[in-house]
C-alpha cells in the first residue's frame, strides 16, 4: 500500500539519527508524496521518493541552522576532505572491516560522519542503489557521487579502526 | 589497463558500475595484480559488513499505520478545501499584488492585468503542490473526473486522459481565476504535475500566451469557447505539446458531433 516505505525509513533513520525524528521525517515526506501513490509502484519511483525524504531533512536542517548559515555542500565536502587528509591518505587503500567487529562501533562511527556521507553510504550499502540513482537522490553529478562514496567508505573504515583501538580491542 | 587506472576503478567494479568493456579490461588486470585483488576483496567484504551493520530494519508497524491513515483520509474529495477556496484566492491575489510591485519588467511585456492573472495562476499551481490540496477528485478515469467537475460548475469542461501520449490524467479540482470558478485538470508528466485551468471565455481579454516565473511556465490560449491555461515546472515545450493534444482532442470531438 505504501511503496518504498522501508527504504524511506532506513534513509530517514540515518539522516535524523533519532527514532522519533526519523518517523516524523518519513511521515512528512509521504504526506507530501501521497497524491502520486498510484504512479509510485515501480523501481524508478524509489529515487524520487528518497529525494523527497532527503530534501525534507536538508531543508529542515537548514531552517534550524538559520537562513543562510548552513554551509553549502562544497564547504561540507571540503571540510570532510580536510578531516580525511588529517586522518589518513585519501588515496590509500580501504581498511578492511571485520565481520565480527562490534556492529555498534560501526554504527557509532557512521553516526559521526557528515550528513552527505551517511546519505550515500546508506543508499549504496543498505539500499543497493546504483550511482545513477544516487545522483538523482542527492542532486549531484555521478562523478561527485563516486568521489563522495569513496571518501565516505574510507573515513568510516578509518574511524572504526581508531575507535576500536581506543576501546582497547587492539589493532587488527 | 595501467595499475594506477585500475586502482581508481576498484570501487566502481565492486559496485557493478563499470561498463562491460571497462570491466573486462579491469578483470584482465586483476589476473596479474595481487594488490588490486587484495583491494577489491577488502571493498567487497566491507560492503557485506556494512549492509548488515547499517541496516536499521523495516519501518515500524505503527509508523506504517499512521501514514496509511493520513494518506487514505486525504485521498477522499476534500470538502473542507472547497469551502476554504475563496480565502485562498484572496491570499493569492494579495501575493499577486506584491509581485506586481516587485517584477515590473515582466509586467511591461504582459500588461498589468495579464501580469496579475499570471501570478494568480502560478500561485494556484504552486499552492496546489502542498499536500492534500492538489487534487480533490483523484482518478485517472475521465468518466469519474468529468461528472465530479460538472456537478460543481455551471459549465461542462472537456476532460480527456492523455496517458497514451505521456500526460496521464491524475484527477481534478476546483480553483478560482479572477474570482470566477475554473475547472482544473491535473495531469502527470513523468514526476511532475501540470495544472490545466479551463473556464468559459468571458468578455475579458484572452489568456496571456506564455509567461515564465521562478522556474514555472504558463501558456494560455482561447479555443472552443473556453479560456485555457497550463501551468507547470516542466519545460514550456512540453506544455505546448499538451496544448496541441487538447486542441486536437477538441477538434476531433466537434468534428464527430
Amino acid at each position: 500500500m505504501l511503496p518504498h516505505l522501508d527504504a524511506a525509513y532506513r534513509l530517514a533513520r540515518w539522516l535524523a539519527r533519532d527514532e522519533a525524528d526519523a518517523e516524523d521525517l518519513v511521515q512528512e515526506a509521504y504526506v507530501r508524496a501521497w497524491r502520486f501513490f498510484e504512479t509510485l509502484r515501480g523501481e524508478d519511483a524509489k529515487p524520487w521518493l528518497m529525494r523527497i525524504v532527503r530534501n525534507q531533512w536538508f531543508s529542515r536542517a537548514r531552517s534550524e541552522a538559520g537562513r543562510g548559515k548552513m554551509a553549502p555542500f562544497e564547504a561540507v565536502e571540503a571540510e570532510a576532505e580536510a578531516a580525511l587528509q588529517a586522518e589518513m591518505d585519501p588515496d590509500g587503500p580501504e581498511r578492511r572491516l571485520m565481520r565480527l567487529e562490534d556492529q555498534a562501533l560501526i554504527r557509532k562511527a557512521m553516526a559521526d560522519l557528515p550528513d552527505e556521507f551517511r546519505e550515500v553510504l546508506v543508499l549504496r550499502e543498505v539500499e543497493d542503489m546504483a550511482y545513477r540513482d544516487l545522483a538523482e537522490v542527492t542532486g549531484v553529478p555521478i562523478g561527485t557521487v563516486m568521489s563522495r562514496l569513496s571518501r565516505a567508505r574510507k573515513m568510516l573504515g578509518e574511524r572504526v579502526r581508531r575507535m576500536s583501538e581506543e576501546a582497547g580491542h587492539g589493532a587488527f | 589497463m595501467e595499475h594506477s587506472e585500475a586502482q581508481k576503478r576498484v570501487e566502481a567494479y565492486a559496485d557493478n558500475e563499470l561498463a562491460p568493456g571497462a570491466a573486462t579490461a579491469f578483470e584482465a588486470h586483476l589476473e596479474t595484480c595481487a594488490d588490486c585483488r587484495e583491494q577489491l576483496g577488502t571493498v567487497m567484504a566491507n560492503r557485506r559488513v556494512l549492509a548488515d551493520a547499517l541496516d536499521p530494519g523495516a519501518a515500524p508497524a505503527a509508523l506504517r499505520a499512521r501514514i496509511a491513515g493520513i494518506t487514505s483520509a486525504s485521498a477522499r474529495p476534500n470538502l473542507a478545501h472547497r469551502r476554504a477556496a475563496p480565502a485562498w484566492w484572496l491570499q493569492a491575489a494579495a501575493l499577486a499584488g506584491v509581485a506586481i510591485l516587485s517584477s515590473g519588467a515582466t509586467f511591461a511585456v504582459l500588461g498589468r492585468q495579464d501580469g496579475g492573472r499570471v501570478q494568480t495562476l502560478m500561485d494556484a499551481h504552486v499552492r496546489a503542490q502542498d499536500p492534500g490540496k492538489a487534487i480533490e477528485v483523484v482518478s485517472s478515469d475521465r468518466h469519474t473526473v468529468k461528472p465530479w467537475l460538472d456537478a460543481r460548475l455551471d459549465f461542462a469542461p472537456p476532460v480527456t486522459d492523455f496517458a497514451a501520449q505521456g500526460f496521464p490524467l491524475l484527477g481534478g479540482r476546483l480553483d478560482y481565476v479572477e474570482g470566477r470558478r475554473a475547472a482544473v485538470m491535473v495531469y502527470g508528466r513523468r514526476k511532475h504535475t501540470v495544472d490545466v485551468f479551463v473556464r468559459p471565455s468571458g468578455d475579458g481579454p484572452p489568456p496571456p500566451r506564455s509567461a515564465d516565473r521562478r522556474g514555472y511556465h504558463l501558456i494560455g490560449w482561447r479555443k472552443g469557447g473556453f479560456d485555457w491555461w497550463a501551468v507547470s515546472d516542466v519545460d514550456a515545450d512540453e506544455l505546448k505539446a499538451l496544448r496541441q493534444l487538447i486542441e486536437k482532442d477538441g477538434a476531433d470531438h466537434s468534428g464527430r458531433s
